[in-house]
């Protein structure tokens, strides 16, 4: 009787998983969706766009990267290239593991004018790196609490076992799960803190750099549309101090640069 | 007696003064009550002539002569009134209004009478106005009203009666090319206007059949906004309205008399039908019917002239004016990166038709096929804007190396003759990348390759919710709860284990040493070996079942066995047991009953074993 009732509720649980309510917004997706492949770019990007500010969409992470990507679509279509990089660096900021959206920046990169040197560094940090940042942190964050639960569950058969055997291999295994799950744990910390803090900012049309942030000064190098830099600091009024692929820093004025997330701004 | 007279003098002078005070009143009254006016303004070119009278009871109005002004529309009648309660003090106004559009037939000062109108019983005037009419005033206006597909519709009440022709002077339509002599690849305009006669009110317009321009480039310009924008125009003594249909760009290929055929539109004429009465006229559409007219433009004759021979060697068949400007996109140049070389052509004339020219490279540059992107609209004079042609190469050694200066020749239309164009060479230092092989290929794959489709909303993975998210309070908990569920289980199992261990072990100790025993008292014989029996069951049942000594009687094994739960057939055997050996004492047996008790005892005791080590 009691088994029933259990399985009954799961059974219900997972219906209301299954079955779950329809999507804000999701007439407005649709007809965005028909005019993108009528080729009605603007209509498509206005449309995503109202999608975007609503509330509701807002606070779902991955819908939300999605209607960024689909905007980055529309305004790759329409030429307009370093609103394409905004969106899809939004996107990604969002949904690190959005593959489409990486090879869509790619793609949109390969046209832009400025290309820069990544920084050196040993092959095995930035293949760390990069398989750090593929996933967001709420992904790390699951993987840690899944080998969490493996590591407790070895526990179990360590001291429940009575072969020796068995509770060696338990206990190895128990070991390893809860020094991953820490690494897990790391990851998941490391994107959440980038995902707070790393102030990412795209320029939007060709900018002068400056050394020193005073409109007196002679500006020793410009940065084109598209690039995407690391925002420093905003202490200075109509100055940021920006990062550019390369680690350069230089003084840009604020009016050419375009935030991809606003409250990341240091 | 003096008293008396001025007294009276005096009276008579207070009603007197009351009096006219009183018909002042009541004129000033009247006057503010009751005014018809006239005024005249200038909207763009023509007069509206406005009769404004402040009551809302006016009849038998009769305008003035206007003989010298074309009267394009009116009298149109409004009338307006209002009742507003402010601060307490109501007011109420109330006006109607006539007005007429005119335009003038000459110049000069030219004056509008007087008109007069009935209200109750009194009849009013309006003053005359005087108007200097200028020549050439009649600038463009924007007469159009509702129309769609490219239509103007004029006032209804100046529409044509139904079943009056519409003859070709009253609607026609005009074709005019921007030049008539032209070269070959050159650029004329062609815009087709209607003209349509003030009276006849033109709802639509529309092409019969897309036009068919053979052997000819052409580019239709489009217009902006779906209503045609009229202009006034005179034209041999009528007024008529334009507008301006359609316009195409054509590019004629071959030299010679090139003739643009007619092309035949559709029109929409409205003609009033009087004779419906208002109710009807309401329901119809306010009484006018569409009359479907067919109107053809003329044929043009265009004389195209060849291009002047001989032709120059490298001739792009460009013609128009142009620009030519080349630039290497990026920075530093390194071996293994993709390069482009942008040529921007810039101009007008025919843009479109200009094929990529050819840019001789380095030989052991890689080059790959150009990609052009146009980036023109349409004007007068053909095609202005730019055309972007983009070489990609990689370089794979370094060293310095040149791009050569490009040629393009074309033929300056204004100039009459052949003209080149060459950008300036450039050198490139091309440094030493870290890029390999495989690299360039990814990247030129990335170039050829189309960018990855959008997304339907049910591909988003649903997010987890927020209490699951890593840094959240809730999944530091779930941690815990986990944790402490685990080590609860643990606990419990241990517990578990050690109760059970301890008796486990207790019961099959005594199972065995129960079974051993058993198996050595078979040497004894009679009374002795089922007494012994009857002591080895006993004390096993004892230590299973944690009985006392003083529990141990027959009866009480046999409850502690049923409360144990052991299955019936054992619980029996025990009984016949205890039975038979108790019976032994008083008996004696025989073998038989020894050997089956032997059995016996043996198969209670194992399956007092087996039941609690299940």
């Amino acid at each position: 009787m009691l088994r029933r009732l259990s399985v009954l509720l799961c059974v219900s649980m997972l219906c209301l998983a299954a079955g779950a309510a329809p999507l804000p917004c999701d007439s407005m997706m649709k007809q965005a969706g028909i005019d993108y492949r009528a080729h009605r770019y603007q209509q498509a990007h206005a449309l995503y766009s109202q999608c975007v500010q609503q509330p509701a969409v807002a606070a779902d992470a991955n819908l939300l990267a999605l209607l960024y990507y689909n905007m980055g679509n529309c305004q790759s279509r329409l030429s307009n290239y370093a609103e394409a990089v905004l969106c899809y660096e939004r996107a990604l900021r969002l949904d690190p593991s959005h593959a489409d959206a990486a090879y869509n920046l790619q793609w949109v990169r390969a046209k832009l004018t400025d290309r820069f040197d990544a920084p050196a560094q040993m092959f095995f940090i930035s293949w760390m790196q990069s398989w750090l940042k593929s996933q967001s942190h709420r992904t790390w964050g699951m993987w840690a609490l899944g080998l969490f639960a493996v590591s407790l569950l070895a526990l179990g058969v360590c001291v429940a076992s009575q072969r020796y055997s068995v509770r060696r291999l338990a206990f190895i295994v128990c070991l390893a799960a809860l020094l991953l799950s820490l690494m897990f744990h790391i990851f998941a910390y490391s994107q959440y803190r980038r995902f707070h803090h790393e102030c990412l900012a795209v320029i939007m049309a060709e900018t002068a750099c400056y050394d020193t942030p005073t409109s007196s000064a002679t500006p020793k190098s410009q940065l084109h549309e598209g690039t995407v830099v690391q925002v420093l600091h905003a202490s200075q009024p109509q100055w940021y101090q920006v990062q550019q692929p390369d680690g350069k820093t230089w003084w840009v004025k604020c009016p050419t640069v375009e935030l991809v997330a606003k409250e990341t701004l240091p | 007696m003096m008293n008396h007279t001025s007294v009276n003098t005096s009276r008579s002078l207070v009603v007197r003064l009351f009096a006219s005070v009183l018909l002042c009143l009541m004129t000033t009254l009247q006057v503010s009550a009751q005014q018809f006016t006239a005024k005249v303004e200038d909207v763009g070119g023509y007069y509206r002539l406005t009769f404004t009278l402040t009551s809302s009871d006016a009849s038998s109005f009769t305008p003035p002569s206007l003989a010298q002004f074309e009267v394009l529309s009116g009298p149109a009648t409004s009338t307006y009134s209002s009742y507003q309660l402010v601060n307490g003090r109501a007011s109420h106004s109330e006006s109607t209004s006539f007005t007429y559009i005119l335009s003038p037939k000459q110049t000069g000062t030219l004056t509008i009478g007087s008109a007069t109108v009935r209200s109750g019983n009194r009849v009013f005037k309006s003053r005359p106005i005087v108007v200097k009419a200028v020549a050439g005033a009649h600038s463009g206006g924007a007469n159009g009203g509702a129309g769609h597909q490219r239509g103007a519709a004029a006032a209804p009440h100046e529409a044509q009666q139904v079943g009056s022709a519409i003859t070709q002077r009253d609607l026609f339509i005009d074709v005019t090319p921007s030049r008539t002599r032209l070269y070959e690849q050159e650029a004329v305009l062609l815009t087709y206007r209607v003209h349509a006669r003030v009276g006849v009110a033109l709802a639509n317009t529309q092409l019969s059949r897309k036009p068919d321009f053979k052997g000819i480039v052409s580019q239709e310009i489009p217009l902006p906004g779906n209503q045609i924008q009229t202009t006034i125009e005179h034209r041999n003594g009528t007024t008529y309205r334009t507008g301006t249909l359609l316009q195409y760009v054509l590019f004629p290929q071959r030299s010679g008399k090139v003739t643009i055929p007619a092309i035949s539109f559709d029109c929409t004429v409205l003609q009033q039908d009087h004779t419906l009465d208002l109710a009807d006229a309401f329901f119809n559409g306010g009484g006018s019917i569409g009359v479907q007219v067919k109107r053809a433009s003329q044929a043009v004759t265009l004389q195209v002239d060849a291009l002047p021979q001989p032709k120059p060697a490298g001739f792009s068949g460009a013609v128009g004016k142009f620009s030519l400007r080349g630039e290497v996109l990026g920075g530093t140049v390194r071996t293994n990166d993709v390069v482009t070389y942008r040529l921007t052509l810039s101009g007008e004339g025919n843009l479109k038709l200009i094929a990529a020219p050819t840019v001789a490279f380095p030989k052991s540059f890689d080059t790959y096929d150009p990609k052009t992107t146009e980036k023109t609209q349409v004007s007068p004079n053909g095609l202005e804007g730019d055309m972007v042609f983009d070489y990609t190469f990689v370089p794979h050694t370094t060293g310095q190396y040149t791009i050569p200066a490009t040629e393009f020749v074309y033929f300056d239309t204004e100039k009459g003759k052949y003209e080149t164009l060459r950008t300036q060479p450039l050198t490139l230092d091309v440094q030493q990348g870290t890029r390999s092989n495989t690299d360039v290929d990814k990247q030129m794959a990335l170039l050829r390759s189309d960018m990855h489709p959008i997304h339907e909303a049910a591909d988003s993975p649903t997010t987890l919710p927020a209490f699951l998210q890593w840094g959240g309070l809730t999944y530091w908990l779930l941690h815990a709860v986990l944790l402490l569920f685990t080590l609860g289980l643990l606990w419990a199992y241990k517990r578990y284990v050690h109760f059970a261990a301890g008796e486990g072990v207790i019961r099959s100790r005594a199972a065995k040493e129960a079974l051993t025993a058993l198996s050595q008292c078979r040497q004894l014989q009679g009374n002795a070996y089922f007494a012994q029996v009857r002591r080895i069951l006993t004390h096993y049942l004892a230590i299973y079942c944690h009985l006392q000594p003083a529990e141990c009687t027959r009866e009480g094994v046999a409850e502690a066995l049923q409360a144990m739960g052991l299955p019936p057939e054992t619980q029996q055997a025990a009984h016949e047991l205890f039975e038979t050996c108790d019976m032994a004492q008083y008996a004696p047996q025989s073998d038989e009953s020894q050997t089956h008790v032997a059995t016996l005892a043996e198969s209670v005791v194992r399956a007092c074993d087996a039941y609690t080590s299940r």
